[in-house]
């Protein structure tokens, strides 16, 4: 079973964040400079939203709207989906279908400690091996 | 063993794919509209030319200066000679391993040179989560095997 924890060990637990009232031009300089997808939008220490790759090619020309002044707030995504680093990557999956997203931070009681992305877990499935039946196995006797 | 093969047929849908001429910003409202991510380019004569997805967008057009009306498609594509491709008979873990090798979400998939469909990490995923599902519920039949046993 390959716990969220495991997976952000190997990749690092970076976060990166930007503040709802940033520009979108901004989001998109911080994630090609982190190369990643999306970034985690912070307000006062708290999660507010989440701004992806997906928000900008939706959200921004096919509305009439440009990056360089429309805020974060405007286009980010208000429903945020997170994960522990006890959760497993079983459960990071469904989330990540389910919910029709890529991205998920990890909190530890409220507080933003990484995200761990949909290339992130199928890079631990694939390193891992983990999906074997084998560990299936020693999962169905832990559980009984 | 799962192939591409498989997903596809699991998967159905259908195959899109853009001009090379065609704008950026033509290609948003396709991707868009379709409710994709990437989308394979073709050329002039129908071949298969390049896949353009929504990271090129992200980081080749405003970043630069340029303007999405005014870029071609073919300007921020990965050209077909870089493209990371997949054929019917791949396994599901060789997608797996060129997602993971190449930090990409999508896999065009080519039978000889024809475009038959594209793989997604998501489409990848779902089996995954489906194979699972199935051999939980086959390893709870074989302890249910075992316990009458005994």
């Amino acid at each position: 079973m390959i716990l969220v924890k495991s997976i952000m060990d190997k990749k690092g637990w970076d976060a990166w964040t930007i503040s709802p009232d940033a520009k979108v031009i901004d989001a998109l300089r911080i994630m090609a400079e982190k190369n990643v997808g999306a970034l985690v939008v912070i307000e006062k220490d708290d999660i507010v939203g989440i701004i992806s790759e997906r928000d900008y090619a939706r959200k921004i020309i096919l509305k009439g709207l440009q990056s360089s002044d429309t805020l974060v707030r405007d286009i980010m995504s208000t429903q945020v989906y997170h994960v522990h680093p006890d959760s497993t990557a079983e459960q990071c999956l469904a989330l990540i279908t389910e919910k029709h997203i890529r991205h998920l931070p990890v909190r530890i009681q409220g507080k933003l400690v990484g995200v761990i992305s949909i290339g992130d877990i199928v890079k631990a499935i694939t390193a891992d091996q983990k999906m074997t039946i084998e560990n299936l196995e020693d999962y169905i006797v832990d559980k009984n | 063993m799962k192939t591409v093969r498989d997903i596809l047929q699991a998967k159905g849908g259908d195959v899109w794919s853009i001009f090379s001429g065609a704008t950026v910003l033509d290609a948003l409202k396709f991707m868009s509209e379709k409710e994709i991510g990437a989308l394979v380019v073709k050329g002039a004569a129908g071949e298969v030319a390049g896949v353009i997805s929504e990271r090129d967008y992200a980081r080749k057009v405003i970043l630069v200066g340029k303007s999405s009306s005014s870029t071609l498609v073919e300007e921020i594509m990965t050209p077909a000679d870089r493209m990371i491709i997949v054929r019917p008979e791949n396994t599901i873990e060789d997608c797996m391993d060129l997602f993971t090798g190449n930090n990409i979400r999508h896999l065009p998939v080519l039978d000889g040179s024809k475009l038959i469909g594209m793989i997604s990490s998501r489409d990848v995923i779902k089996i995954l989560i489906a194979e699972e599902k199935n051999r939980i519920e086959y390893l709870y039949d074989r302890l249910d095997e075992m316990r009458q046993l005994t």
